[in-house]
């Protein structure tokens, strides 16, 4: 079965380069496929890919579903959304 | 060499100033321009063979980048090192092998001339996703197709070496391979495109390289061998200098060496201008790993810890108060016998426990956040606050609230405080009686009613960053607006300037906790508009402490009052650079800041 959170891509700078190869090595620490998908568009990623995740152009405020289906999905979904939700560790909304 | 007059005139170009410092010597090319790779049809047979061989390049990249990326984490530190993670992710990416192997066999080509289409499938996509930031990505994805197709024609194995010190010229150097060079006879860099923002640039800073970028059509024109000055501070090259220009810079480069040295020495001085007038800077401090550093750059107090920091440790379970309590002493132990100021958590709602966020905000800068969500999150506060005033047992530990609007907001928290105390009272438990509560100046509102906050508020901390974005409705990191974020803009000297009224004619201390000042421009504004204290990231603090000791207060004040009859920020930044000078500026490091806007 497939589950699903919503995150929103609130780092300052969206899902550029480096924040891209944060998701993706995260990503890859877990045996479930997982997938980002565009609330806007419908266009999706493969989360263990960085040139998918980096076409998806997550601009900061796009809204995506991450969905994970496998024999960890809800520990990767937990990480990966705790990702967003530290800003990928980017401090730069502060000041 | 050449029939040309011409070939001997000294030339002059102007590019972007990315790293810092003053470097004179002899040109030498890079060559940055992959060979057009061969194109061979292959057999049907040969297919196998040449995915093995995409396969076998694939892996010696790879491997190559991170041996690379151990070599600069030793050289350059953590952070620079990290840049090269998408570069090996992208190398180990199915889709992208899956691509090119698709390459070779619909096309019955060899792995290189694959490489080659896969890329420029790729750019065209780039291409149609209609952002800017994706510029950024094309380069990364044309950097790791370069790199393959040279390891499959055989052309490099080893990155380019330079048997005598060299300034380097190209028309754009990768990130990967400045990170895989060996720098050490590298004086310099000169290139013909890329800014600030790059990750060469980056790099070309973490390893103190001094670089220039941007500079157009600079490569073509420059001979190996040839003598020349790039002028990293200042974004500028000289091709063939005369004799008058290399003295020049000669005395420059020694200035700017001897400031350099000067600048961890200047640590240990006191904060005083040329007229004796008494200055006091203490240090920002996100993570607790900062806190060694902190008097090594002279800082005399922590005058604001970012206590949202805390959070993105463990996750986003909000520290419980005895974290919280070791925490804010070890920030006071890391200053003896000085204040520290801890501001509360400042966050967006986004941080906030999951399932608690029932609305996103479309607008999250106007939202709810800084001291609204605190005050709206009562528990997370008084944990917070029960931690402050425990720790505070130790030292002066103070009580910051981030993006104050309104007074009622600062009763509001006064309240909670007086309960909290009465609440630590009651059990018993030891506490610090009377810690100093402060507001953050940061959004245009708060400064229009700073007299009545000064009133309510032990102490006033003006945060430059945001309060500028506010002032100018400009996001800086918004690359088609970011040029109009100014700091000099009249609107926020004069909002500065009607702060530091209101915090004299009430006898309140006033700081600025900005990066602003790390600018000398900036701080020398700053110090005519009559501020005289400044919390600053450590390592920007000895810069700022020349600057102090280096003007008077006199001279910044006749400064003041001139730039503020001019109209616009560059008029002022162009007024301030006149006063200060070319020569002292050229000393101070960290050329970022000598541009008040890129």
């Amino acid at each position: 079965m497939t589950i699903e959170r919503k995150v929103v891509v609130s780092n300052v700078l969206g899902l550029h380069a480096r924040a891209s190869a944060r998701l993706v090595n995260l990503a890859n620490q877990f045996e479930s496929r997982i997938s980002l998908k565009r609330s806007d568009n419908d266009t999706s990623a493969d989360a263990k890919s960085i040139l998918s995740v980096m076409f998806l152009a997550a601009t900061p405020g796009t809204e995506l579903l991450l969905q994970a289906n496998g024999t960890d999905e809800e520990s990767a979904l937990a990480a990966l959304v705790l990702l967003f939700e530290n800003h990928f560790d980017e401090s730069s909304h502060v000041f | 060499m050449s029939s040309s007059p011409q070939t001997n005139a000294e030339l002059h170009f102007t590019g972007s100033g990315v790293s810092s410092g003053v470097a004179i010597g002899t040109a030498a090319r890079l060559s940055t321009h992959a060979r057009q790779p061969l194109f061979i049809n292959v057999l049907p047979h040969r297919v196998p063979i040449e995915i093995k061989r995409l396969h076998r390049a694939l892996h010696s990249a790879r491997h190559h980048l991170e041996s690379v990326k151990v070599r600069l984490k030793n050289e350059a530190g953590t952070t620079p090192a990290y840049f090269l993670d998408p570069y090996i992710l992208m190398l180990n990416d199915q889709y992208l092998t899956q691509t090119i192997e698709d390459n070779i066999r619909q096309h019955r080509v060899n792995a290189e001339w694959a490489v080659k289409l896969s890329l420029e499938s790729m750019l065209a996509a780039c291409d149609r996703i209609d952002d800017s930031y994706l510029r950024e990505r094309s380069a990364d994805i044309r950097d790791v197709a370069y790199r393959l197709i040279s390891i499959l024609s055989g052309q490099r194995s080893e990155p380019p070496t330079f048997e005598t010190p060299s300034i380097l010229f190209a028309e754009d150097i990768l990130p990967t391979v400045l990170a895989e060079m060996n720098t050490n006879n590298i004086l310099a860099i000169a290139t013909d495109v890329g800014g600030w923002a790059t990750h060469t640039a980056i790099i070309a800073r973490s390893l103190g390289i001094p670089a220039v970028f941007g500079l157009q059509d600079c490569a073509s024109r420059v001979q190996a061998g040839m003598s020349c000055i790039v002028d990293g501070t200042n974004g500028v090259v000289i091709l063939n200098p005369r004799k008058t220009t290399q003295t020049t810079y000669l005395g420059r480069r020694v200035t700017e060496q001897r400031n350099r040295r000067d600048g961890l020495r200047l640590a240990q001085l006191p904060a005083v201008t040329l007229d004796g007038v008494q200055c006091a800077l203490s240090a920002n401090v996100e993570i607790q790993s900062e806190l060694p550093m902190i008097q090594r750059y002279g800082a005399e107090g922590i005058g604001l810890f970012r206590s949202e920091f805390l959070l993105a440790g463990d996750g986003n379970e909000f520290p419980d108060e005895q974290t919280q309590i070791e925490a804010y002493r070890n920030v006071l132990a890391a200053v003896p016998g000085s204040s520290a100021t801890i501001r509360v958590f400042d966050f967006n709602q986004d941080v906030l426990i999951c399932g608690e966020r029932e609305n996103p905000e479309a607008n999250p800068a106007l939202g709810l956040h800084g001291v609204r969500l605190w005050l709206k999150h009562e528990p997370i506060a008084r944990t917070q606050l029960r931690a402050i005033l425990r720790a505070g047992t130790q030292g002066d530990l103070r009580i910051l609230l981030p993006r104050v609007t309104c007074v009622s907001e600062v009763r509001a928290a006064r309240t909670l405080l007086e309960s909290v105390r009465a609440e630590l009272r009651a059990e018993r438990i030891p506490h610090a009686l009377n810690p100093q509560l402060g507001v953050m100046i940061e959004i245009p509102s708060a400064v229009f009613v700073c007299g009545h906050l000064a009133r309510e508020a032990d102490f006033l901390s003006i945060g430059s960053n945001d309060l500028i974005q506010y002032l100018l409705a400009v996001d800086r990191t918004n690359e088609q607006v970011g040029h109009l974020y100014h700091p000099l803009h009249p609107a926020v000297l004069a909002s500065l300037r009607h702060i530091v009224e209101a915090a004299e004619r009430t006898n309140t201390p006033v700081r600025m906790c900005g990066e602003m000042a790390a600018n000398p421009l900036c701080a020398f504004a700053l110090l005519g508009l009559g501020l005289r204290n400044f919390s600053l990231s450590p390592a920007a603090l000895p810069q700022l402490k020349l600057l102090i000791r280096s003007v008077t207060i006199e001279a910044a004040q006749a400064f003041f009052r001139e730039a503020m009859t001019l109209p616009t920020g560059q008029a002022i930044e162009e007024f301030a650079r006149s006063i200060l000078g070319g020569d002292f500026l050229l000393g101070m490091s960290g050329n970022a800041f000598l541009k008040v806007v890129e």
